[in-house]
């Protein structure tokens, strides 16, 4: 695949995971060192599955990881990949009676670090750079479900980690806080994050894979995603019937993907064209 | 670890849920209030709250920021230990002051300690060896399932199986036996 990156961080060979007769991740191939690595695909293709593996929550069936330079698979190196590694699961769980200060604090302890003066800096820090400093000292559960996935967030964060694994980020975040998080993760080393916001992708990531039962569809820039799009993205007053996808747009026109007939008025694809001409394709 | 100790105790003890062993000791003292009224100790109800202490013990086991956590250094079966270090204690005190109630009514009750920390021990090695969503429920369920079997059994025949009232006859037996279990399932 193409990547603006330089030395690996993450490299997965061919890794399987079954739960039953089912193959969540199929035979995924990954490789990628600084920068943010976006995963798309639409619920059920193995994302989550795949981040709990890199993550080194699970184990895989089959295939190899190697993380950091370190294999999970041996305990001591996956607790020295855990000290490097931040992760923010899709539905993190909180300590309701935990003032976000106290849950960040704590999770900090639980990273081994045992400087009080250290871990008051560094949660304080992380937490100012979610932009929670003014609510650090209130109970979570009197905080927003943004406001709380931002605390989730800082959890991941503390120690300047140098993998992140983060399973939709922005989920809960309004539209000023995922610019915040955009800024956030361009700061950090290797970010491997998954996300439904196909915008998202564009603006952040300097790669992206595509994923649908199980098995990587797609891996390159999000340009080249954009690319497969092109040439084949047309609008009209009309909804044509031969188009494999088509939708109305906010100014009233048809848009449509597929192959464009004679004479259609061509536009320029976007990430989201891309996308879901692959998406059609995978369902056909 | 010794090191860390002060720093992990403080949060860990907030981030256990007390409720369940709270609510248990409301109901031993409910069972004290009604004795000490009636003057006369129930030693039927006795195998229903070791039971029932064992399971609160276990149920403190349950962590909310599970997932969140799972992949800091310090081990889910590290984090399980520092509980039980908190959780143990603190259900083993509240079984002493109810046996010390009922030894004020009935000095026969004697000091019982064996069924009440090898249900515990049960407890929690089921919650250590069960797939991670059931663990706790499992945990919990065990002792309860368990006391409720074996006087159900007691009542309906005098060849109760001898499995069924282990925790009673055997306790260190199947203390260790659990405690086992839990030193193997130390990594899981």
């Amino acid at each position: 695949m193409t990547s603006t990156t330089t030395a690996t961080t993450l490299q997965i060979d061919e890794v399987t995971k079954r739960y039953g007769t089912t193959r969540a991740v199929d035979g995924v191939s990954l490789t990628a060192g600084r920068g943010i690595i976006g995963l798309l695909g639409p619920n059920g293709a193995g994302k989550t599955t795949l981040l709990r593996m890199v993550a080194t929550v699970l184990a895989p069936d089959a295939g190899r990881l190697r993380l950091l330079d370190l294999d999970p698979s041996d305990p001591l190196s996956r607790t020295e990949i855990r000290r490097r590694l931040g992760f923010l699961p899709q539905s993190p769980g909180l300590y309701p009676g935990f003032t976000a200060y106290d849950l960040v604090d704590y999770v900090a302890v639980l990273k081994e670090h045992t400087d009080r003066e250290w871990r008051r800096e560094e949660t304080r820090r992380v937490l100012e750079s979610v932009g929670l400093t003014d609510v650090m000292h209130q109970k979570i559960r009197r905080l927003s479900g943004g406001m709380k996935q931002r605390v989730a967030l800082a959890a991941a964060m503390v120690g300047s980690p140098d993998l992140l694994v983060l399973d939709e980020p922005a989920n809960g975040l309004d539209p000023d806080q995922r610019l915040q998080l955009r800024s956030l993760l361009t700061q950090s080393s290797t970010v491997l994050m998954s996300t439904h916001n196909i915008s998202e992708v564009g603006a952040l990531c300097q790669s992206v894979y595509v994923m649908f039962s199980g098995r990587v569809r797609f891996a390159g820039t999000p340009g080249e995603l954009t690319a497969l799009a092109a040439g084949r993205v047309w609008e009209d007053d009309t909804q044509d019937p031969c188009a494999i996808r088509s939708w109305v747009t906010p100014t009233g026109a048809f848009r449509h993907l597929g192959e464009p007939p004679a004479g259609a008025q061509m536009v320029d694809p976007t990430l989201d064209d891309g996308y879901l001409l692959l998406a059609r394709q995978e369902h056909r | 670890m010794t090191r860390t100790a002060p720093a992990w105790l403080s949060p860990t003890a907030r981030a256990v849920p007390w409720q369940p062993l709270a609510g248990v000791a409301v109901c031993l003292l409910g069972v004290v209030a009604l004795a000490t009224i009636r003057g006369a100790w129930p030693v039927g109800v006795l195998d229903v709250a070791a039971g029932g202490t064992a399971a609160a013990v276990v149920a403190g086991l349950r962590d909310p920021a599970a997932d969140l956590l799972s992949a800091v250094p310090t081990s889910a079966a590290r984090r399980r230990v520092r509980r039980l270090v908190l959780l143990v204690p603190a259900g083993l005190a509240m079984w002493l002051a109810y046996l010390a109630a009922g030894n004020l009514l009935s000095p026969a009750l004697g000091w019982p300690l064996g069924p009440a920390v090898a249900l515990i021990a049960t407890g929690c090695a089921v919650a250590t060896w069960m797939p991670d969503r059931l663990a706790v429920e499992g945990g919990v369920a065990v002792p309860l399932l368990w006391t409720a079997l074996a006087r159900t059994a007691n009542g309906l025949d005098d060849s109760v199986p001898a499995v069924l009232s282990a925790y009673r006859d055997h306790p260190w037996v199947v203390t260790t036996a659990a405690i086992a279990a839990l030193l193997i399932g130390r990594n899981r």
